[in-house]
């Protein structure tokens, strides 16, 4: 092996531990001096790096929307199950306060109620109450799904912390 | 991790381990599974990530085994010949060096053309940017070894862009 080929071939060495970052002040300016007198590897050397440049350049391929659905389905509940609920949830509740409200000024117009209607009514309230208080925590849960898919997440994806390194 | 801490780590990384998949395995129905059963397994083993950032690795390394399960042992280190001409012709012309789209597809060809290992270590470390020492987890090969598959398979895939015309 004459001078010339071993020098060629710790070039090719330098030049991979150059793009690992590991290469020392010393070896790098014996590289670059190298790199000056032979045309060869400087040319090795310009591939190479546009190479490892283009691999970090290539596109980021999209996950299908049914596969991340399907992910969802096996894990936690999807954000677009429950969001269709919440508007249910929230005309029950107002369908029977509408319905309880009726029922108490009926009562109303024909005297004095009985105990029995007293105790009726209160067990119809608490009702009432519960499945609003109910219907609201479902619309805050489906509100903040629906933020998160809408707006959060699609924010997240342009930080580059979560594209990649 | 917690299902928020899941959802986020799913959102951030999805896309990154289905692209890996597609690319090693060079099929998108197989990447498909794969990269969706890697995202199943992290719910499953969520208590070994805590962490959105550690989640990356994880699922990389998780999606290579799966990947590896599909890839017949005896072709791991084989350069499969069916796509040893796979890059496209009209790419040689100097117009095509301009081109960064163009480029992207010649490179994903000559990534098809190299060997499934040659190809995995290339994805890891310079598409993916883990670390060396996260690479050679994935592979479950020492430190040294990884850096040697890794010049080998870089100056392989340079000679065949040079042999194909290309320079990127």
């Amino acid at each position: 092996m004459s001078q010339l080929d071993f020098t060629c071939a710790l070039c090719r060495r330098r030049l991979q531990e150059r793009l690992d970052g590991t290469l020392g002040e010393r070896e790098r300016s014996e590289l670059e001096a190298h790199l000056t007198g032979c045309a060869e590897c400087r040319t090795d050397a310009e591939g190479l790096s546009s190479l490892v440049s283009a691999l970090g350049e290539l596109p980021e391929l999209e996950f299908p929307d049914a596969e991340l659905e399907a992910v969802w389905s096996r894990t936690i509940s999807p954000p677009r199950h429950r969001a269709p609920r919440w508007p249910v949830a929230v005309s029950a509740a107002a369908a029977l306060l509408v319905a309880g409200l009726f029922a108490f000024e009926r009562r109303d117009t024909e005297g004095e109620p009985t105990p029995t209607e007293l105790a009726q009514a209160k067990a119809d309230l608490e009702l009432v109450t519960q499945l609003t208080q109910h219907a609201l925590r479902v619309t805050q849960r489906g509100a903040v799904d629906a933020a998160l898919h809408q707006a959060v997440n699609p924010a997240l994806q342009q930080v580059p912390l979560f594209r990649r390194n | 991790m917690d299902g928020d801490t899941y959802r986020l780590a799913v959102l951030a990384h999805k896309n990154r381990v289905f692209g890996y998949a597609v690319r090693l395995l060079a099929d998108r129905d197989d990447a498909r599974d794969v990269a969706q059963e890697a995202l199943v397994r992290l719910w499953e083993h969520r208590e070994k990530v805590p962490e959105v950032a550690t989640a990356r690795a994880w699922l990389l390394k998780t999606a290579h085994r799966l990947c590896v399960d599909r890839v017949r042992a005896s072709a791991w280190e084989e350069e499969p010949e069916q796509l040893a001409l796979a890059v496209d012709p009209t790419a040689r012309s100097p117009e095509a060096t301009a081109s960064s789209r163009q480029l992207g597809e010649v490179l994903s060809a000559t990534l098809g053309a190299m060997a499934p290992r040659d190809r995995a270590v290339l994805l890891l470390r310079d598409v993916e940017g883990l670390s060396y020492e996260e690479c050679a987890e994935v592979l479950e090969v020492p430190l040294g070894t990884l850096k040697a598959i890794l010049h080998r398979a870089r100056e392989r895939a340079r000679l065949r862009l040079s042999a194909a015309g290309v320079t990127p």
